[in-house]
């Protein structure tokens, strides 16, 4: 329920996107709301939420993912899957990875053949 | 003892005003901290030239006129992108050798990875298996 009041403008969230340039609940409604609405629509759970905007995949697909790598790293097979690695192309979500393995892949943008000229550079450097 | 005289500028101040040195006697440094840092400073400039030097010549055993000459060698790109701005002395962390100037990017995957030959080739594997589901 809203609380219907009349209150001065510094009651009221800044929103660009209204003709006001305010909300249209006062704080504490519009608080509410959202807790409302985040209870409904992803059982309360901002991680559910926050998976489903980026990935578009819920928190039990995550964790289904997970399991069905035994908990590792898709990658290095060596540290826990937290992340979840996905194509910034096409945006399809690849597996779940370490925070590592997410990063180094991220550094090298993704692209195969450049992690082999990173092989082919480590191992010249460590032959001679 | 509440307070120190700093020979350097002549004027007695308090132990606050002292940095903790715990290879003296008094467990504090002989110069006050205005004037160890000016100290400090002004040899760092006359024996390596500049802060960037200093700290390259304690890491690498280089210095910024030695780490321009390896740019140029590589043809001021990246060492192993080739496209990158070079601006981060690689090393093998386990023999501490320099290996080249890296850009950023590659510099810092080549960290995550760990160096791990075997690592970067199970990526590889991995990215290519996603792309051709």
């Amino acid at each position: 329920m809203k609380c219907k009041e009349v209150k001065p403008s510094t009651e009221f969230c800044r929103n660009k996107s209204t003709g006001t340039g305010f909300h249209f609940y006062c704080k504490p409604c519009h608080r509410r709301q959202r807790k409302e609405s985040l209870e409904r629509r992803h059982g309360g759970s901002s991680r559910h939420y926050h998976l489903m905007q980026k990935y578009g995949i819920g928190a039990d697909e995550v964790d289904e993912l997970i399991r069905q790598q035994g908990g590792l790293c898709a990658v290095c097979r060596k540290r826990d899957a937290k992340q979840v690695d996905h194509d910034h192309k096409t945006g399809v979500v690849r597996g779940i990875v370490c925070l590592l393995c997410n990063a180094a892949m991220g550094a090298f943008h993704d692209d195969p053949d450049l992690i082999r000229k990173a092989i082919t550079y480590v191992e010249n450097h460590h032959d001679n | 003892m509440t307070t120190r005289r700093c020979p350097r500028c002549g004027e007695t101040k308090s132990l606050e005003d002292f940095a903790r040195n715990r290879s003296t006697k008094s467990g504090y440094g002989g110069y006050c901290k205005p004037c160890h840092n000016q100290v400090v400073r002004t040899n760092r400039l006359k024996h390596h030239g500049s802060t960037r030097s200093f700290h390259l010549g304690r890491r690498y055993q280089l210095d910024a006129s030695q780490v321009a000459w390896m740019i140029l060698q590589q043809g001021g790109v990246c060492a192993l992108c080739g496209s990158g701005k070079p601006e981060h002395v690689d090393h093998e962390h386990r023999t501490k050798r320099v290996r080249g100037i890296l850009c950023f990017n590659c510099n810092r995957g080549l960290g995550k990875f760990g160096d791990d030959v075997e690592l970067m080739s199970r990526a590889v594997d991995y990215l290519e298996s996603v792309v051709s589901r």
